[in-house]
């Protein structure tokens, strides 16, 4: 039983993949079946998974001595939550986005193949694995990133691949190295006994180790100054960017993080080898550099790719702080942000697709003409901003309680700064959605776009307004 | 059956036969290449066996070997040459007869080279190889492939003489040609027998640098050509350079092979990158994989070692062996519909042809070596092993190498996507984009059953 729903969890957007591979491209309503009942059917597992641990491993030897294994976690399980449902709702808005473009078969095929290989590195149980998913979910994103097929698509798609297959070599270096001392770097808790007993034998191996790997991550990340492939990236499609480059792919990213210092080198080893102190100011600057940039620019897209890079780092600044409060700070955010940021980048997708809008210039009194959308907007600026109540400012919270402990004491100054840029970039052009004429030939959505957004709008708040994270039915319950 | 091993050899022989007919001709040819494909396969799953060929004893018969090593070499020809042959089935579509001889002499000559234990053995096959491979390139009959053919002529003619002098040495000195007999005797004149004969086989590999003859003459051909020739044609001198590594001893030539590897990663790499035509991007790609077989040479001296080098050895020359393939013969898709080799004028596959997209699309993927490829694991064994034995040079170019890699698959990718009006489109025969796809899927997803 175990081990038919870990392969379900994998397989069922892999099938979906092959069969939307094979259906004709004007059978819309095939395809919709299709993709609605792979997402239908994972949720369920997931549920079921999250109602019902099971402690069963998968392993596969591809030749000997390594090893790909398998299994279901609370770490893994909260991205899995995560990214299953808002890769179905993405799904649900990309059926409303792409009505009227070409190429739906391609999209739908890749967009199920990316998201297979998201659940393949949550379920990863130890570096092999993950690296082995980490490398498809880089080939499944290709095509959607060069989905559109025009000039700047394809150069996106140039700087995409060296970013990430340079990441995948210094990743497959670091594996090549832990395997020729004999480890095998499975994800224990607390840390991964050869490498805990290498880091006490050799740290500088240990040390260089862990750099690389933690940058090889990073580049998923969108951490400073490995972002420009992000930016570029912007190029895709509207749920492109909403799933994958705000959930799917720089998560998976920031979660190899959260496996590197907990599950690899564990805590312990992790503040002795005191890399997390440079690192963590890195993060910071990130989360800096990321505010700044965004408010510089002009495309909607490019702004929330910015403010992206920001708040990647605030994950990873949460894993950086070693110890119990910085794991769940790390965690937390990563479905907040989650969250937040997809409602935004469907919101983008959607005045692009109905008035033809690239530019935050272009959105002014867009709230008349397209309220819900707009309201929808707002509420996730604000609340990934931090305002009182909701998701963000719950992780602003955790995160400032996670620093105490390490001893970053510029970490609580270093949010406030953020947050007022937040405001500047993001709460005011939203408000300014709401000033001035409504625009005239606006084209009419189709509902699919504006249910998901509705969705992920509300629950950018709701939970903290409904009772807290922590309640026994939360998917949060996961992080402790 | 007891002369399996020598059906592998005869049928594709028999093959050569029926390619006179008039009549019959293309399912009859369908037949052996199936059988032949078949017989290979079971070859793979047997991985061992010994056959005297009509009963004579070696040393006077000819002893036909088959272990680990050449039992994926097999499969990886039968599987190429499967579908290349259905790939030509589509493409000529009224098959000149001369193509089919040479198609069944190269896979004969290359069952034939790889079930092989003697050096002269060795040699037969060699010669049958680069008659038909030169063939091969000239039957494209224009200008560029008739001089192209002409240099891969007087290159192998030289490159034989070479070897012939070797293997002249060899049973003058042990009295044998054996590669097992004459492993357990000693002489010091061995090791300027084995150099020839080493040297010899590096030129016939295009292994930097004497790889000038290679881009041109590949690039030159028809598509099913190209295809054997890069896929195939290439892998058996490199095979039997493994061999002589695993039974002698010889420290340093494999050493500067294993630089010479290198640098051809390197130089192949970066050429591909700067070619304006598929076909030649394809080529110096070959220019660069040769590189690898060589730069994992020094791993077979290391008694340890032995089977994750051979392991390596094999998964790399088979999935480059079908991802090549699969390139060449989309190559030929291309120029199918555009009429030409430039690579600005590929069809956007991406959208009109989604067999060839994919096929392109795996076959690029199982070039960089990304999971789940064979050369995927075949460059973590590399990495493994190098770090393990002290020869870090070899772990860090095959990492590198797969970077390159993808600098120059990039472009093949890019256009598949890109959308212009200049790009022509149009049908291309079903069969044709099949072979392509296959050939990519196999080369991809053959890792995960360790091919």
């Amino acid at each position: 039983m175990g081990e038919f729903l870990i392969l379900s969890l994998l397989l069922s957007s892999f099938l979906a993949g092959v069969l939307n591979s094979l259906i004709d491209e004007r059978a819309s309503k095939t395809r919709i079946l299709i993709n609605l009942s792979a997402g239908i059917y994972k949720l369920f597992v997931v549920f079921y998974l999250f109602k019902n641990k099971i402690s069963q491993e998968l392993y596969f030897e591809i030749t000997q001595g390594v090893e790909v294994a398998l299994k279901v976690d609370d770490f893994g399980l909260s991205f899995i939550i995560l990214s299953s449902f808002l890769w179905f709702l993405t799904t649900i808005y990309a059926f409303g986005y792409l009505e009227n473009s070409e190429n739906k078969r391609r999209f739908f095929t890749f967009f199920n193949l990316s998201i297979s290989s998201t659940i393949g590195i949550a379920l990863s149980n130890n570096l092999l694995s993950f690296f082995l998913f980490y490398e498809l979910l880089t080939l499944s994103t290709y095509p959607l990133v060069v989905h559109n097929g025009t000039k700047s698509a394809s150069k996106a798609g140039g700087i995409y691949l060296i970013y990430t297959l340079s990441s995948g070599a210094l990743m497959l270096t670091s594996l090549g190295l832990i395997y020729a001392q004999g480890g095998s770097a499975s994800f224990t808790k607390g840390g991964d006994l050869n490498l805990i007993e290498l880091a006490d034998k050799n740290p500088t191996l240990a040390k260089a180790l862990f750099l690389m790997l933690f940058f090889s991550m990073a580049v998923k990340a969108g951490m400073f100054p490995l972002h420009s492939w992000l930016i570029n990236a912007m190029v895709a499609p509207a749920p492109v960017s909403a799933l994958l480059h705000a959930v799917a792919v720089v998560k998976s990213g920031a979660f190899g993080i959260g496996r590197l210092i907990y599950y690899l080198f564990g805590k312990q080893q992790v503040l002795e080898l005191g890399l997390y102190e440079p690192l963590g100011y890195l993060a910071g600057l990130s989360i800096l550099i990321g505010s700044i940039f965004a408010l510089f620019q002009k495309d909607i897209k490019k702004r929330l790719a910015f403010s992206t890079v920001s708040q990647m780092s605030y994950i990873l600044l949460g894993f950086l702080m070693v110890g119990e409060g910085g794991i769940n700070a790390g965690l937390f955010h990563i479905f907040a942000h989650g969250i937040m940021k997809i409602t935004l980048f469907m919101c983008a997708g959607s005045y692009e697709n109905a008035l033809g809008a690239k530019k935050l210039s272009e959105l002014r009194a867009v709230g008349r003409a397209m309220p819900m959308t707009s309201l929808a907007f707002l509420i996730s600026s604000l609340a990934l901003a931090g305002f009182p109540m909701s998701l963000g400012s719950k992780s602003k919270e955790m995160l400032k309680q996670a620093s105490i402990s390490v001893g970053f004491w510029w970490v609580g100054p270093l949010l406030l700064i953020s947050t007022v840029l937040t405001f500047i970039y993001l709460v005011l052009p939203a408000l300014r959605m709401w000033v001035g004429k409504a625009p005239k030939d606006k084209r009419a959505l189709p509902k699919a776009m504006s249910l998901p957004i509705l969705i992920t709008g509300a629950l950018s708040f709701a939970p903290m307004i409904l009772g807290g994270v922590e309640g026994g039915n939360s998917p949060l319950r996961l992080i402790k | 059956m007891s002369s399996e091993l020598g059906l592998l050899v005869g049928l594709p022989l028999l093959g050569v036969s029926l390619s006179f007919l008039k009549k019959l001709r293309g399912i009859l040819l369908f037949c052996v290449s199936f059988l032949t494909l078949l017989l290979s396969l079971r070859a793979y799953f047997k991985k061992n066996g010994f056959e005297e060929v009509g009963g004579w004893q070696v040393p006077l018969g000819i002893g036909l070997r088959l272990d680990e090593l050449s039992s994926s070499f097999i499969l990886m020809t039968g599987v190429v040459c499967f579908f290349v042959f259905l790939y030509a089935l589509s493409f000529f579509k009224r098959a000149p007869g001369f193509f089919w001889v040479f198609f069944f002499s190269v896979w004969a000559g290359l069952n034939g080279f790889f079930l092989s234990e003697d050096f002269f053995n060795l040699y037969v096959a060699t010669e049958v190889l680069s008659l038909a491979g030169v063939s091969l390139v000239a039957s494209s009959r224009t200008n560029r492939a008739i001089k192209a053919s002409l240099d891969y002529l007087f290159i192998s003619l030289i490159a034989s003489l070479i070897y012939l002098m070797g293997v002249g040495i060899i049973y003058l000195r042990a009295g044998t040609l054996s590669i097992s007999d004459f492993a357990s005797k000693e002489s010091p004149s061995f090791e300027y027998a084995l150099g020839l004969i080493a040297i010899s086989l590096a030129i016939k590999c295009a292994l930097f640098p004497f790889h000038f003859w290679l881009a041109p003459a590949h690039a030159s051909a028809l598509a099913p050509a190209s295809a054997l020739l890069s896929a195939l044609l290439i892998k058996p001198p490199a095979y039997l350079i493994a061999r002589i590594s695993l039974e002698f001893e010889t420290g340093e030539l494999k050493l500067i092979f294993s630089i010479l590897g290198s640098i051809a990663i390197a130089f192949g790499s970066i050429m591909a990158m700067r070619q304006q035509t598929i076909k030649m991007l394809l080529a110096y790609s070959t220019i660069a994989q040769v590189g690898y077989l060589f730069l994992m040479l020094p791993l077979f001296g290391f008694e340890d070692f032995k089977q994750d080098a051979i392991k390596a050895m094999s998964l790399h020359a088979f999935t480059h062996a079908l991802a090549k393939a699969s390139m060449f013969l989309s190559s030929g898709n291309s120029i199918y519909v555009s009429k030409s080799d430039e690579l600005s004028l590929m069809p956007s596959f991406a959208s009109s042809h989604p067999l060839t997209f994919f096929g392109i699309f795996f076959s690029g993927a199982s070039l960089m070596g990304l999971p789940v490829s064979g050369g995927f694991i075949a460059k973590f064994l590399l990495l493994k092993t190098s770090i393990q034995v002290g020869l870090y040079h070899i772990g860090l170019v095959a990492v590198l190498g797969g970077l390159l890699a993808g600098l120059y698959i990039y472009p093949l990718w890019k256009e598949c996507f890109e959308k212009s009006d200049k790009k022509p489109s149009g049908y291309i025969p079903i069969w044709m984009e099949i072979s392509v796809f296959s050939l990519g899927l196999i080369s991809f997803i053959g890792g995960i059953f360790g091919l």
